[in-house]
């Protein structure tokens, strides 16, 4: 069991403070999962409020079972899955709008490092959701696959082979030139 | 190139260094916060007026004074004023107010509450059961949206129903007709060689203001299918 300090209900100022620390701790990460999954900012910020909305309808029910990052990725994840299960959301999507690498730095090295990192960054923007999200869980949040097949709601082998696929697929479109290590 | 999951995380973030959550933003979370719990109070309160006014109603009319047989509590028939505390949640506003959304219990009640022609296929893909009904609207007697979940081991399908008069586009589909209608078919392999069942498939069509779409793990062929046995 973890400890939650500061969650109490949302009745009191002690639930707000809660959220308002949980927001200050996971905001940016909420916002950055949200815009891995959805590819959008605006809808990164709509699902990063959807999301502490939850956070302080549910903190009440929250018992600790798990870490308090795993619980709000949990529900991150789920809040961006019901958007994409958006129909007109879905087809709308626009392609990610990457930030361009910094030119100034004018070390070529440095240039075409970053030039690579964008590739792959773009790769993963790119794979399919299922693929997408269990590359977001294991590579950026740093779960394992036990973890993220309880956030997935998935069994672990199946976390497993969608990582073995997603890793096959950055392959191919990425040339060969990138080998995660597992 | 990166070569671990710790490489991954710092290019994400350098690519991602200007998502961060601005003050502005943090306010509007936080004023969205108290405004759920208010909601939500709201129709706690409206759903514990309707069941009182029911209640009051049937024990004044004296339709349960059936003799000898005490009436049971769960024979009140009102499934859908459950609260949100009961698995609806509240999803973010759009320009008509706030929508909710809530599970149904059958089609027979997602024909009952929803505000267009509600259609269930005849045909399934083998190995293909319903596994959710959910229910989407501004509330609970005008459902103006239902997502059926057909699940089938590991592969799954939405068939989505809506009634609105949004003016869709559908660009970069596939025209096809469903039923003599309209319809939009977009169909993409997801993986290097996959079965064709296993492709990423969307069918939209249009009758009046009804849109209705299928998507999902399905080959071109079985999205169409299940859509016209939809009448």
């Amino acid at each position: 069991m973890h400890s939650v300090p500061g969650l109490k209900t949302p009745n009191d100022t002690g639930g707000a403070a809660a959220v308002e620390r949980l927001l200050d701790t996971y905001g940016n990460e909420v916002l950055r999962i949200s815009y891995l999954y959805l590819k959008d900012r605006h809808l990164a910020e709509d699902a990063l409020q959807e999301v502490f909305s939850r956070i302080y309808l549910k903190l009440p029910g929250f018992r600790g079972e798990s870490s308090e990052r795993t619980w709000i990725t949990r529900i991150t994840i789920n809040v961006c899955k019901d958007m994409l299960r958006n129909a007109w959301l879905k087809k709308v999507l626009p392609l990610p709008a990457i930030k361009s690498p910094d030119r100034n730095k004018a070390v070529e090295e440095a240039v075409v490092a970053a030039d690579e990192n964008r590739r792959l960054f773009e790769a993963v923007l790119s794979l399919p959701t299922a693929f997408r999200e269990v590359i977001i869980l294991y590579y950026y949040q740093g779960c394992d696959t036990r973890e993220a097949s309880k956030i997935l709601r998935i069994a672990e082998g199946t976390v497993r082979s969608r990582l073995h696929r997603a890793r096959e697929l950055l392959k191919i479109r990425l040339d060969g030139r990138v080998d995660f290590a597992e | 190139m990166p070569n671990s999951r710790i490489d991954f995380r710092r290019l994400a973030d350098a690519c991602l260094d200007d998502i961060v959550v601005s003050e502005e933003l943090r306010e509007k979370t936080l004023a969205r916060c108290r405004q759920a719990k208010y909601r939500r109070s709201r129709y706690r309160l409206a759903a514990a007026a309707c069941l009182l006014l029911i209640l009051g109603t049937v024990r004044f009319s004296g339709l349960l004074s059936y003799p000898g047989q005490p009436p049971k509590p769960d024979d009140t028939g009102i499934d859908l004023l459950v609260s949100p505390d009961d698995g609806s949640e509240v999803l973010p506003g759009s320009e008509s107010g706030p929508m909710l959304t809530w599970q149904l219990p059958t089609p027979n009640e997602a024909a009952g509450c929803y505000t267009g022609r509600f259609l269930t296929p005849d045909y399934l893909p083998a190995g293909f059961t319903l596994s959710q009904i959910r229910a989407y609207g501004a509330d609970y007697s005008a459902v103006a949206k239902i997502v059926l979940t057909y699940v089938a081991g590991e592969r799954s399908f939405l068939i989505i129903e809506e009634n609105d008069s949004f003016p869709y586009v559908f660009t970069d589909y596939e025209a096809v007709t469903v039923n003599g209608a309209d319809a939009y078919l977009k169909s993409n392999p997801s993986g290097a060689t996959p079965p064709a069942e296993a492709a990423d498939t969307e069918l939209h069509w249009l009758i009046g203001d009804d849109h209705y779409a299928v998507m999902g793990r399905l080959s071109a062929a079985e999205a169409i299918n299940i859509a016209e046995t939809m009448k």
